[in-house]
């Protein structure tokens, strides 16, 4: 499999030229794996390319297949292919409101979204019921919009969009974006770009007027018009801010929204990496260094831009929860540089924040469909989140009594040591240590 | 573990878009990052500078400065030693926000926290809507303790600025150690060590190790 000889077509040899994998092209002395990667994608390429050409005209009922494509190594490879599937996706984005007409379908994520939204709802907070409530009548007034005449209103023009309260807040932050660009863009496109972003993100906070516009939202539509383009762009952003993670972040409080999501990074790490966990728990590390990557999907935070959309191809076809199982591989795989960390927050914080690009963020995205098949959400957002919880008290309790045994001799009153009398686990181990005591000798007596 | 006698938490707060995360960099790494992007959350970095003969390590806490993000960032204001308000002296909104800031720190910083106020970006001399004169009466009225204006482009004033905080807090710690002590050697004349004493001792480790 690892020599560089395999046949392809000419049309995806075409357009393999496009990729840039590496430097230099196939094949590779000595370096079996970047062959064996280079076919891997070559195959891939072909395949999709087949498969898009083959389904021209029903390419929406191939939902399944093309989740599949966006969540194997490599995810969907080329812009050219993301620019046409995309959409798809997104249109049928498994997201925290609509879940039911999905649970069948898709093929990243194949478990019990319903019951885990149900339970990560519950224990979030009550107004995402009101939401989940207006999402369905949306949901209904769309649908009856499908059947019937579409009357739209004509869309807001630029001067009314310049009225909209962000848009100064979003013109400054897209102005600010310079180092989110692909190398290869010219200054030229990159200002056209930009131009073009800043009426487009305040047309979708135009829709809504309960939408509050977060910095990092920028992030998420910028890399939607790099590869989608204004047009497309502009709808796939529509639908990922009417049903998606995204509507509880634009709608409600990023605490009781993205923050608690954050929370499962840890009951994911306390099953899937259970040392880590207790590293990162004892230095109190809490969760607001990875804020950026649910409200992003890591845009924010990774440095390649290749990373970028290999991300948004798995996020577009995962469950909504699947950037802590990203983030919980993430810490997984950096484990080392975490334990040589010094166990306190504000180094580990620094550490973990930023991405190194040395990262290969597709072996992280294997590992977190791995953690993701082993503690799916329904699970992880109920048993494990309780049983966590449970391990978090326990230790915490243990930790108060190992305390309280180490307080210097002289300050041990009368009744402290009543106090600790009263603790049956040391009065336990009193008795037993004192029942060991006494065989000992009595073993002494019998046959010393 | 490095070696350093104190170890000091400086958190930057302010309008979005008045160059906190610039100030930062640029004095932690000497860079001026052109479209340096917007700050997510919290950033953090940390410089070790010297104070005399002692070696004082700077924990530094950039916040982002948009509003959605302020009660996830209020946390972080509780431990601060020094507490640095940033408006852009181009950019009146900035200036005008400027109560609002204080409100929150008063709610949620140590009462004796440092407060510095700085004007940033005075390269843009020709844009600037906030007098030097106005920012230092702000500060003085609203009891900071110390006002100055600075730019991250052309880093005036921007090692000043933390080496200032740096003094001043070492200052107030050296002050400190030296009651404790008179107080120590007073006490131990009787050769008890007193409750006071204890709670005198770890709070000063608090204060210094946060």
């Amino acid at each position: 499999m690892n020599n560089g000889s395999v046949k392809y077509d000419e049309s995806t040899l075409e357009m393999l030229d496009k990729i840039e994998f590496y430097p230099t092209k196939p094949p590779f002395k000595d370096k079996p794996i970047s062959n064996a990667r280079f076919n891997i994608f070559a195959r891939k390429v072909e395949k999709i390319r087949k498969f898009l050409e083959e389904h021209k005209e029903d390419l929406h009922y191939q939902i399944r297949e093309l989740r599949s494509f966006a969540c194997s190594p490599g995810g969907l490879v080329m812009d050219e292919f993301r620019a046409q599937i995309w959409p798809i996706l997104a249109e049928n984005i498994p997201g925290p409101s609509d879940l039911l007409r999905d649970e069948t379908e898709s093929s990243c994520s194949d478990s019990d979204f319903e019951s885990a939204v149900s339970t990560l709802s519950n224990f979030n907070e009550e107004e995402t019921d009101s939401d989940k409530e207006e999402e369905k009548i949306k949901d209904v007034e769309s649908e009856k919009v499908d059947d019937a005449v579409i009357v739209e209103l004509p869309p807001p023009s630029e001067e009314d969009l310049k009225t909209h309260s962000e848009w100064n807040q979003v013109q400054m932050d897209v102005n600010r974006t310079l180092a989110r660009f692909p190398p290869d863009i010219t200054e030229f496109a990159r200002k056209s770009l930009q131009t073009d972003l800043i009426p487009l993100i305040v047309r979708v906070l135009w829709e809504n007027k309960n939408f509050r516009y977060y910095q990092g939202f920028h992030d998420i539509c910028l890399t939607l018009i790099l590869v989608l383009g204004v047009e497309d762009g502009y709808k796939v952003a529509k639908i990922l801010s009417e049903r998606s993670a995204f509507t509880n972040y634009l709608t409600g409080s990023l605490e009781k929204t993205a923050m608690v999501e954050l929370q499962y990074l840890y009951v994911l790490l306390y099953k899937a990496n259970m040392g880590l966990e207790k590293y990162l728990r004892g230095a109190d590390l809490g969760t607001l260094f990875a804020l950026s990557w649910p409200i992003t999907w890591f845009s924010h935070s990774l440095d390649e831009y290749s990373d970028v959309v290999l991300c948004f191809d798995l996020f577009l076809s995962s469950h909504f929860l699947m950037p802590v199982y990203l983030g919980a591989a993430l810490i997984s795989e950096r484990e080392d540089e975490i334990f040589r960390t010094e166990q306190e927050m504000p180094m580990l914080h620094g550490l973990l924040s930023h991405i190194p690009s040395t990262v290969d963020i597709g072996r992280v995205i294997e590992r977190a469909r791995d953690i993701y098949n082993d503690y799916p959400p329904l699970l992880a957002t109920d048993h494990y989140r309780r049983e966590y919880e449970k391990e978090v008290e326990r230790d915490r309790e243990t930790s108060r009594r190992m305390r309280q045994m180490r307080l210097p001799a002289e300050t041990l009153k009368r009744k402290n040591i009543l106090d600790l009398l009263k603790d049956p686990t040391v009065t336990a181990g009193i008795v037993l240590s004192a029942g060991v005591g006494i065989a000992y000798a009595y073993f002494k007596m019998s046959y010393g | 573990m490095e070696d350093y006698k104190y170890l000091f938490k400086v958190v930057l707060v302010g309008n979005a878009g008045v160059g906190k995360t610039c100030l930062v960099r640029k004095f932690t790494q000497g860079i001026f990052p052109p479209g340096q992007s917007a700050t997510i959350g919290v950033d953090f970095m940390i410089k070790t500078v010297k104070v005399g003969e002692d070696k004082i390590k700077l924990q530094i806490w950039d916040t982002a400065g948009q509003e959605r993000f302020r009660s996830i960032t209020q946390s972080y204001y509780r431990s601060a030693h020094a507490i640095v308000l940033v408006y852009d002296v181009a950019c009146q909104p900035s200036f005008d926000c400027l109560p609002e800031w204080l409100g929150e720190i008063e709610q949620y910083a140590n009462r004796k926290v440092l407060k510095i106020l700085v004007g940033n970006k005075v390269d843009k001399e020709d844009e600037r809507e906030v007098p030097e004169r106005i920012g230092k009466n702000f500060a003085d009225a609203n009891g900071f303790d110390y006002f100055l204006e600075t730019s991250a482009l052309d880093a005036t004033n921007v090692d000043t600025l933390f080496q200032e905080v740096a003094t001043r807090l070492t200052n107030d710690m050296k002050l400190t150690d030296e009651r404790f002590h008179n107080f120590k050697s007073n006490e131990n004349r009787d050769g008890n060590i007193s409750i006071l004493d204890r709670v005198l001792e770890r709070a000063k480790c608090a204060n210094c190790r946060t």
